[in-house]
C-alpha cells in the first residue's frame, strides 16, 4: 500500500492522548446527530467493557461529523449508572476514559472511522471495535463478542452476524455478500454489516490505504474493512450479535449513493486484489462465535409494485447504457425478464450483469459512477424478483434461496477471472463467458 | 507594323514568364515547408504513438467514448499534431509569397483556421457534454421513476448540441447577431410557454403530479438497502 498522510487531531486531542499513554481496547463510536440513541449505545460499550475487560485500559472514542443536536455532549455526560442495576455479577469499574472530537476529510462515516484508526494508532491499542450510533438493540455483550476473538483468540478481524428479516439488507444479500464469498473464499455474511473488531495493527493497515479521498471516506467503509481483511490474509471470524435494531432511516442514506459506494468500493478493491481473487475458487465457512439464536424480527412491508416498475422502466429505456458494458444475450435476457409477469431475473442473468458490470468498471467503459447507477433497475428487479419467490418463505427458506445464488456467483468466477485481463478500453462488450 | 505587333507579342509572353519564373522560387518555397510540414508531422505522429504505447495509454477513453469518438486519446492527439504540423508549414510557406492577390487569400485562409479549429473543439466539447448530460439526466430520470426519461434525455441533449454549435458559430463570425437574437427568442419563448403550460394548461395534471411523486419518494420500496 502507498502510504499517505494520516487524518490531522486536535491539539486538545493530542495532547489527551499523550496522557493516556498505551491502551489496551478502543471502542468507536462514528456519529451525526446521533443524541437520541448514542446515549444507550454508550452505555451499553461501557457495561460490556466493565464486565467483560475490567482489568483493561480502554477508552471511548466518539468521531463526530459535526452534530447539531448535542450528540458529542451526551457522549460525553452519559453516565454509567450503578452498575448492578444493568449487570448481576457487576464488579467495581474505573471511569470510562473518553474522547470526543470532531474527524476531518469527506463528511461520512469512512472519515470518521479513519480518526478513530488514528487514535487507535497513536494509543498502540491492541484490539479495538467499532460500533454504529444509531443501534437500538446493542448490549453489553456485542462489546466481548468483537473484541474478545481480536484479544483473547488472536483473531485479527471480526465481523458481525445478525439476524436479520429476509427483507432486510437487500444489497448485501444480492450483491456484497455472494460477490465478496465468490472473490475472496470465504463466507463473512454480513461484510458491510457496520459493528466491526480488529486488532490494532489492521487499524494501522487500513490507515495507510491511499484511496480516503473516495467512496471510502462514505458508505464504502465497511466493504474495504472487510475485503482488506479478507485480501491481506488475516484471520477472520464472525460473532453472533442478535438483531440489528437502529434508527429505521438514516436521513442522509440514498439508495443510489449507497449502492454507488458500496459497489465502487467492492469493484475498485477488485482491481487491487485481482492477483489474490483470480487464484481462489469455491468458499469456506468462517468460524463464529457467540450462539446464533430465533430473533423476532420486525416486519418489512415491501412495495413490490414500485421495484417493479423501476425495473421494468431501466429496462424500457437503459439498453443504449448498458449495452457499453453487457453483451446482446445479456441484454435480451433483461427485456424477457422484464416482460415476465411477474418480472423473473434469473440468477444466473444477474450474476452476468455484476461481473458484466465490474469487468467494465475496470475497463472504463462508461464513466463509473454511470455505470453503476445504471444497475440501480437491474438490482431493484433482481430484489423484485426475491421478493416474489419468497413471499410465503420462512427464514431458512429464503437463505437458502441466497445461498443458490452465492453459489451461481462461484460458479461463474472462472468468466469474471477470464474477462478481467481484457484488454482495458476495448469497446468490445463482454462476450463468451459473461 | 507586323514586326510591331510581332515584338509586342514576345514582350508579353516574356513578362509572362518573368512573372511565372518570379513565382516559382515563391511556389518552390511553398511547397518545399509543405513537404517538411508532412514529414514533420508524420513524424510527429510517429513518436506520440511511440510514447502513449509505452505510457500504456494507447487505450480509448472513457471521456472520448462518451462524445462519441472511438479513436483513442494518442490517436486523436497523433492526428491533431500532425495537422499542426501542416498548418505551420503553410503558414510558412504562404509568407514566402510575393505581396498579391494569391497571397491575401492565402493568407486570410490560414489566418481563418486557428477559429475553425477552436469552433471545432468547442463542438467536440459540446458532443462531450451532450453525451454526459443526456445519460446523466436518462438515469436520474429512471431511477427516480420519472416517465419520459428518454424523451427528456434527447431534448438535453439537443439543446446542450445547439448551445455548443452557436458558440462554435459565434466564435468563427457567423451571424451572430442573428444568433444572439435567435437564442433569444428561442429561450425566453420556452421558458414562458413551460410556465403558461405549467401554470394554466396543466396546472391539475402538475399538481397532481408533483403530489403522486412526493408521496411516492416518502414511501419508497419499504426496503433497506444496505
Amino acid at each position: 500500500m502507498a502510504l499517505t498522510a494520516p487524518p490531522e487531531l486536535d491539539a486538545e486531542v493530542m495532547t489527551r492522548l499523550k496522557t493516556l499513554g498505551r491502551v489496551d481496547l478502543l471502542v468507536g463510536i462514528p456519529s451525526f446527530n446521533n443524541a437520541r440513541t448514542i446515549g444507550h449505545v454508550v452505555r451499553a460499550v461501557a457495561a460490556g467493557l466493565a464486565r467483560h475487560f475490567p482489568e483493561a485500559k480502554a477508552v471511548l472514542v466518539n468521531s463526530d461529523g459535526g452534530s447539531t443536536d448535542g450528540t458529542r455532549d451526551v457522549v460525553v455526560k452519559t453516565e454509567l449508572g450503578d452498575l448492578t442495576e444493568i449487570l448481576v455479577d457487576a464488579v467495581p469499574a474505573s471511569p470510562l476514559s473518553r474522547i470526543v472530537t470532531p474527524y476531518s476529510g469527506l463528511p461520512g462515516k469512512g472519515s470518521a472511522l479513519r480518526t478513530i484508526f488514528r487514535i487507535a494508532s497513536e494509543l498502540e491499542v491492541s484490539a479495538c471495535c467499532v460500533v454504529d450510533s444509531d443501534l437500538r438493540s446493542i448490549t453489553p455483550e456485542w462489546v466481548e463478542l468483537l473484541l474478545g476473538p481480536v484479544l483473547e483468540r488472536g483473531y485479527e478481524f471480526v465481523a458481525p452476524l445478525y439476524a436479520r428479516h429476509r427483507y432486510d439488507g437487500t444489497i448485501t444479500n444480492t450483491i456484497v455478500y455472494p460477490l465478496t464469498r465468490a472473490l475472496y473464499g470465504r463466507r463473512i455474511r454480513q461484510p458491510i454489516g457496520g459493528d466491526f473488531g480488529f486488532s490494532g495493527s489492521l487499524a494501522r493497515r487500513f490507515l495507510e490505504y491511499d484511496g480516503w479521498e473516495g467512496p471510502v471516506a462514505r458508505y464504502g467503509i465497511d466493504i474495504f474493512m472487510t475485503t482488506t481483511a479478507l485480501a491481506e490474509g488475516d484471520r477472520v471470524c464472525q460473532s453472533f450479535l442478535g438483531a440489528k435494531l437502529h434508527d429505521p432511516k438514516d436521513p442522509g442514506a440514498d439508495l443510489r449513493d449507497m449502492l454507488v459506494q458500496v459497489v465502487s468500493t467492492l469493484f475498485d478493491l477488485m482491481g487491487r486484489y485481482a492477483d489474490v481473487w483470480k487464484g481462489i475458487n469455491g468458499s469456506e465457512d468462517v468460524r463464529v462465535f457467540g450462539l446464533p439464536y430465533a430473533v423476532g424480527l420486525e416486519p418489512v412491508p415491501v412495495k413490490i409494485d414500485r421495484l417493479v416498475s423501476l425495473f421494468r422502466q431501466g429496462a424500457a429505456e437503459l439498453e443504449s447504457v448498458w449495452k457499453s458494458f453487457l453483451p446482446e444475450d445479456v441484454l435480451r435476457g433483461i427485456q424477457e425478464a422484464a416482460a415476465r409477469v411477474p418480472p423473473a431475473l434469473s440468477d444466473e442473468l444477474f450474476v452476468r450483469i455484476i461481473y458484466g458490470a465490474a469487468a467494465g468498471y475496470t475497463r472504463k467503459s462508461l464513466p463509473r459512477e454511470t455505470l453503476i447507477r445504471s444497475l440501480i433497475p437491474l438490482y431493484l428487479g433482481k430484489v423484485a424478483t426475491f421478493v416474489e419467490e419468497t413471499r410465503d418463505a420462512e427464514a431458512a427458506e429464503a437463505e437458502a434461496r441466497l445461498e443458490t445464488l452465492a453459489r451461481v456467483y462461484e460458479s461463474e468466477k472462472a468468466s469474471i477471472v477470464l474477462a478481467w485481463d481484457v484488454r482495458r478500453g476495448s469497446d468490445e462488450p463482454l462476450k463468451g463467458g459473461l | 507594323m507586323l514586326e510591331n505587333l510581332g515584338r509586342q507579342i514576345g514582350d508579353a509572353f516574356l513578362r509572362l514568364g518573368d512573372a511565372f519564373l518570379s513565382v516559382i522560387p515563391a511556389f518552390v518555397v511553398l511547397v518545399g515547408a509543405l513537404l517538411v510540414g508532412l514529414v514533420v508531422g508524420v513524424l510527429i505522429r510517429l513518436a506520440l504513438n511511440l510514447l502513449f504505447r509505452m505510457a500504456r495509454q494507447s487505450d480509448s477513453s472513457p471521456l472520448l467514448r462518451a462524445a462519441g469518438f472511438k479513436a483513442s486519446p494518442s490517436a486523436l492527439a497523433a492526428g491533431v499534431s500532425f495537422w499542426a504540423a501542416l498548418l505551420v508549414a503553410l503558414a510558412v510557406g504562404v509568407n514566402a509569397l510575393e505581396p498579391g492577390a494569391l497571397r491575401n487569400v492565402l493568407a486570410d485562409i490560414v489566418a481563418f483556421l486557428p477559429r475553425l479549429l477552436t469552433s471545432a473543439l468547442i463542438v467536440l466539447v459540446g458532443f462531450g457534454l451532450a453525451a454526459l448530460a443526456r445519460r446523466s439526466v436518462l438515469l436520474a430520470a429512471v431511477n427516480s421513476g420519472l416517465p419520459w426519461g428518454r424523451a427528456v434525455s434527447r431534448l438535453v441533449h439537443a439543446a446542450v448540441l445547439v448551445f455548443f454549435a452557436a458558440m462554435g458559430l459565434d466564435n468563427l463570425g457567423v451571424g451572430r447577431s442573428i444568433l444572439v437574437a435567435a437564442f433569444s427568442i428561442v429561450a425566453g419563448g420556452f421558458v414562458l410557454a413551460a410556465a403558461l403550460a405549467f401554470g394554466l394548461g396543466a396546472r391539475d395534471l402538475a399538481r397532481g403530479y408533483l403530489e403522486k411523486r412526493l408521496r411516492a419518494e416518502e414511501e419508497d420500496s419499504g426496503i433497506h438497502h444496505v
